[in-house]
């Protein structure tokens, strides 16, 4: 039994985001078609159906239940368009490995040292654990979630009922993991702290890998060096209590941690392949994605995400001399905008 | 008004000095940043890694900005500084000026004095902080899931008090067990009041017995935990408890009240009814 819960709970984080990431990545150019990409882009995909679908069902304070069950039909149906849409990109990753063959040795070598810091980094997350206060809410609305199958009605501290916490129901990370926990039948503090702290490192650096592959387009061999610089700046980044590395590798599955490590990385992901000439299909969807994962992860993301959205739009429009194009990037942002509204309201 | 504008500004030169730390994050961020204008020839690149970030890095600072952005929540306004992708900047720079060489050796160098570099400038992540070996996959003391465990019943939801070192992790492990108040209590600056945490932590080194049930039972505490580790001034017999265990160097004493209430309602499981007796 405890194999299948297991079993469970690995598939919903590894094989179902790589395939929910089918549908943007399938409109993507040539070269954005990898498995990275893929799995990059399934989180994100995961993350903005979630926030669409959990807010309306928080706010009018409805069963956890019923999200759960409405949830799991939107990613199982979107989950078989995803497999549909994409079986042709098989072929796609398979060169991708093929390309592997091709590689001088100084390059493969300088992956594996890559590889070998990163796994180092996935296994410590497992086999140590980090006192983090916030977990305490974090965790408990997690748990308190599943126990009592409500959301956000419930005092993490002292698990007595409570008026709906409105300043975190915006952004329902945990209650993302109530449902990891819910479907896989693993409690969420080993969802947290055992899986997603050590799966959610792999999909940190495929942000960053992705980063490598935009920036050092024209010297794909320099790709390892930059990967090695960034695992070992992430490695030694616990410069103060505030940074991005400090929050991405103590509490990667916490809202915060999730904003600092990947949701921010990704939009400037997106923004350097919006910057580009020709702009995929893909890569907007990716950014709708993104930006609506950021305020899945925290509050915060009302204000950083018009900002970062509104100058890159005012920037990039001038750069294509195109006003047009800096308003269709703008109004990328306005899924965000409107929660952020409905959260002043509410609040 | 402007008055708040400068308070405003001092407290965002606070947030760019604490993010710092004591390292030199902001100047390397800094000089990456120039490094890149001057060398950075893909336009597009220009555009998001350094026209973007330098404007989110004077925007970021602008006291107008930081003022309606502090209005919202001042305590984490330095959260915008994540996005400024300083790691991305800095290690694409070293790439940069490992290109710009030609020997491999040379490259090494640059690329061993960026790794030196980082290693000097920051601490290493799981050295400063607080890691553990793991004892188990919940990631919390295992005390707090033994004492948890002895604590839980099958058909109900009992009020257990506990000492503070245990409050951040029993409800990451269940939810089965209310608690008159969390880890919430253990924040100065969010300012809560119990009387009951007072009873419980007041004294670093013994428990006023005699105050801390009388505080339990206002809270309607069923269990009152206890660490072996304080003395007892008075027992908890005599006023109305009896130990229902001993786990992990806690004594889980029991409301005889509750205890009777919830016996008749057939709520107790039978090791509770075996050490009522």
């Amino acid at each position: 039994m405890e194999m299948i819960r297991w079993g469970i709970l690995l598939a919903l984080v590894l094989p179902v985001p790589f395939f929910l990431g089918f549908i943007p990545v399938k409109h993507m150019n040539r070269l954005q078609k990898t498995p990275a990409m893929t799995y990059v882009c399934g989180w994100f995909v995961s993350f903005f159906l979630f926030e669409l679908t959990a807010v309306p069902f928080i706010l009018f304070e409805q069963s956890f239940t019923m999200l759960v069950i409405t949830y799991t039909c939107i990613v199982a149906i979107v989950l078989l368009l995803s497999l549909w849409q994409g079986r042709q990109l098989w072929r796609c990753y398979l060169e991708e490995i093929r390309q592997i063959k091709e590689m001088p040795l100084h390059v493969k070598l300088g992956w594996c040292v890559f590889y070998l810091i990163v796994f180092f980094q996935m296994a410590y997350a497992v086999l140590y654990w980090h006192y983090d206060g916030d977990d305490a809410y974090y965790i408990a609305t997690a748990v308190l979630t599943k126990t009592f199958d409500t959301m956000y009605l419930r005092d993490a501290y002292t698990g007595y009922i409570y008026p709906l916490d409105v300043r975190h129901a915006f952004s329902p990370t945990p209650i993302y993991q109530a449902w990891l926990s819910k479907l896989s039948g693993i409690a969420p503090a080993v969802v947290a702290h055992s899986v997603l702290a050590s799966v959610w490192l792999g999909f940190l650096y495929c942000v960053y890998g992705q980063i490598a592959s935009r920036i050092l387009w024209n010297r794909k061999n320099y790709k390892p060096v930059f990967m090695i610089l960034i695992a070992v700046w992430f490695l030694y980044g616990n410069i103060s209590l505030y940074t991005t590395e400090t929050f991405a590798m103590t509490r990667i599955w916490q809202g915060k941690g999730l904003m600092a490590g990947m949701v921010i990385p990704a939009m400037f992901l997106c923004l350097l392949y919006l910057a580009q000439e020709s702009v995929s299909q893909g890569m907007w969807m990716l950014f709708i994605c993104v930006c609506m994962s950021a305020v899945f992860a925290t509050s915060v993301s009302f204000m950083v995400v018009p900002t970062m959205t509104g100058i890159a739009a005012v920037l990039i429009g001038i750069k294509k001399k195109s006003v047009r194009y800096g308003v269709d990037l703008f109004l990328c942002c306005v899924p965000c905008l409107l929660l952020a509204i409905c959260f002043f309201i509410v609040k | 008004m402007l008055d708040e504008l400068v308070a405003v500004t001092k407290a965002v030169a606070e947030d760019v000095l604490l993010y710092n730390g004591n390292s030199f994050l902001i100047p390397l961020f800094l000089i990456a940043l120039l490094f890149l204008w001057v060398t950075e020839k893909d336009r597009k690149v220009r555009v998001v890694l350094l026209y973007l970030v330098a404007a989110l890095g004077v925007v970021f600072i602008c006291p107008v900005y930081a003022w309606i952005g502090m209005k919202i929540d001042k305590d984490v306004y330095y959260r915008v500084l994540w996005s400024l992708p300083m790691g991305v900047l800095v290690c694409y720079s070293v790439v940069r000026l490992m290109t710009r060489f030609r020997l491999f050796v040379s490259k090494m160098l640059i690329f061993v004095m960026a790794v030196l570099i980082f290693m000097i400038n920051g601490d290493l992540v799981y050295t400063k902080t607080l890691h553990f070996r793991a004892v188990n996959a919940y990631h919390i003391p295992q005390e707090v899931i033994d004492v948890a465990d002895a604590i839980k019943l099958d058909n109900y939801k009992p009020i257990a008090v506990l000492p503070a070192e245990l409050l951040p992790y029993l409800r990451q492990y269940t939810a089965d067990i209310y608690t008159p108040y969390g880890r919430n209590m253990m924040e100065p600056a969010w300012n809560f009041q119990n009387t009951l945490y007072d009873a419980m932590e007041g004294d670093k080194y013994a428990y006023d017995v005699a105050e801390v049930a009388r505080c339990a039972r206002n809270e309607k505490c069923a269990f009152v935990v206890l660490s072996s580790g304080k003395r007892m001034n008075g027992s908890m017999e005599e006023q109305g408890y009896f130990l229902f265990r001993f786990v992990q160097n806690y004594f889980i004493y029991m409301d005889y009240n509750y205890y009777w209430v919830y016996k008749e309602q057939g709520l107790l499981d039978e090791d509770v009814i075996e050490a009522g007796g």
